[in-house]
């Protein structure tokens, strides 16, 4: 039986992974791959804040609804000419008499490839299973919650508005081109449907997934040298014992499931 | 019953690591068991702490040295036997503990011839010191012939909820103390009452703060103890 022992119930648990998830602070990542048909370069961070903890004996913490809200800067590189009908305006000869034959230019339009800055953000929610991981690395006894396995995304309800937002702010950047004006309305539908709710959410999914599942949240942490008391003069030196073992579950002593830690400590 | 009851935080710590906590505190800083007068304490330190000598007249003042040795706590249920005068109830801890005591009896007010003190010379019985116990060095400073003795100590007591730094401590009071192998009877009532005064004054010294209690695990406002149950300490409160 360990010399130490301290347990928290389920609503304290709740209470105390919202500290903890509070403190993890923003994730972000960058890159560059395709949504849809367009080449992309993004900037993606996210915030994690706490669903609802559930403790299920004998080692895992779920926590359902964990929220991200995510924010992304990208830059589509948008070929007009993919979604645009190529313009042809062929020669036309005219004979003309005493002149002779005259011809106008035969006109080709072709659409440039343009790059397209847009922003746009939302909020998914994830249900995951957090194992709990003890390590004694560097001198320093760590418990933390690990996500087992992939969690499936839940996409907030303001992901199709995000892909017709695309779709406007596409066309309302191409506005300058010449002889478009004409297509706009169609351009914009017609990213809209290349990108997709799905190309959308399939494009995110692996970005951010892993501001979820990469996240290990922290329940203890202490080197193994634990201070009880601080120095406060020459004469008062700090005071410390070794922490000899640290142990966590989680227990189901009825009624409650509670997260317990343990430690064995040496002077 | 769930380890939280009705609260959300549950703490315990079994009187081995209790004994740890405490065993650190006086270790790190043994000047809190250990107090003289400047004949064996020159100045406060790590190691002593300095008191005023006891005035009396004629004497220039009585040297004098205080020195436990650091308690060891046995939490009920009684596993560390206790003299029959004291008994160890629910919710009680008992501590037993070695006093030395020491005083300076300068043979120059009555032989001025004689050599001064030798620490390592044969003391006969006036100096029941324990020179091979590592516990009782013998510290005489400038104390020309220090005369000390060694008495066992028992003492009964309860947990106090106190503070350190303005956060919650645990704090120990003396309810009874009982003096070993001391005669005649008036005699240890005597000196029970001085160690008894000095036991419970040293006590007031060292408190454990709760947070050492879950070596930093979660936090803790308690509601409820600390207090003794079975061979151990806990407290229950919340985050």
């Amino acid at each position: 039986m360990s010399e130490i022992i301290a347990a928290i119930d389920e609503g304290a648990a709740n209470d105390f992974l919202d500290t903890v998830v509070a403190g993890l602070g923003p994730q972000s990542t960058s890159g560059s791959s395709s949504l849809g048909p367009f080449a992309v370069s993004y900037s993606v961070s996210g915030t994690l804040s706490n669903g609802t903890v559930d403790l299920i004996p004998p080692g895992t913490i779920r926590i359902a609804d964990l929220r991200l809200d995510w924010s992304a800067s990208a830059t589509l590189s948008l070929d007009l000419g993919d979604f645009l009908p190529e313009i042809h305006i062929p020669q036309v000869c005219i004979d003309i008499p005493c002149v002779g034959t005259v011809c106008t230019p035969r006109i080709d339009i072709t659409w440039p490839t343009v790059s397209v800055p847009v922003s746009f953000g939302d909020f998914v929610r994830a249900t995951v299973d957090l194992g709990l991981s003890v390590t004694l690395v560097g001198g320093v006894w760590k418990v933390e919650g690990i996500v087992q396995g992939v969690p499936s995304l839940a996409f907030g309800p303001g992901t199709a508005a995000i892909v017709a937002g695309i779709g406007l702010a596409v066309a309302a950047a191409v506005a300058w081109v010449p002889l478009i004006g004409p297509f706009l309305a169609g351009l914009a539908i017609a990213v809209t449907a290349a990108i997709g709710i799905a190309g959308l959410t399939g494009w995110l999914g692996p970005i951010i997934t892993p501001f979820i599942s990469g996240t290990r949240f922290p329940v203890y942490e202490q080197p193994e040298w634990f201070e009880v008391l601080p120095a406060t003069s020459a004469i008062d030196p700090a005071v410390s014992v070794h922490i000899d073992a640290v142990g966590a579950e989680v227990q189901h002593n009825a009624p409650e499931d509670e997260l317990v830690l343990s430690a064995d400590i040496s002077a | 019953m769930s380890l939280t009851d009705t609260s959300e935080v549950f703490v315990s710590v079994e009187e081995s690591a209790l004994n740890d906590l405490v065993t650190a505190l006086c270790t790190a800083r043994p000047h809190l068991l250990s107090y003289g007068s400047p004949a064996f304490v020159p100045v406060s330190d790590v190691a002593d702490t300095q008191m005023p000598p006891i005035l009396f007249p004629g004497t220039g003042g009585i040297q004098w040295h205080v020195r436990f040795s650091v308690p060891h706590l046995d939490l009920y249920d009684e596993d560390t036997p206790l003299p029959p005068q004291l008994s160890l109830g629910p919710g009680q801890f008992s501590v037993s503990t070695k006093v030395q005591i020491c005083v300076d009896c300068p043979k120059d007010r009555r032989d001025p011839t004689d050599e001064p003190h030798d620490p390592h010379g044969d003391h006969g019985g006036d100096h029941p010191n324990e020179p091979n116990d590592p516990r009782w060095d013998d510290k005489p400073g400038k104390a020309q012939n220090p005369v000390c003795t060694a008495i066992e100590l028992y003492a009964v007591g309860h947990l106090v909820g106190t503070t350190l730094d303005g956060q919650p401590a645990l704090g120990f009071a003396v309810d009874a103390v009982e003096l070993v192998d001391v005669m005649p009877d008036d005699l240890e009532s005597v000196l029970e009452c001085l160690i008894g005064q000095m036991l419970r004054a040293v006590l007031t010294t060292i408190r454990v703060p709760v947070s050492a209690l879950r070596v930093g695990a979660f936090t803790l406002t308690p509601t409820v103890g600390p207090l003794i149950d079975t061979d151990r300490v806990l407290a229950r409160g919340n985050l």
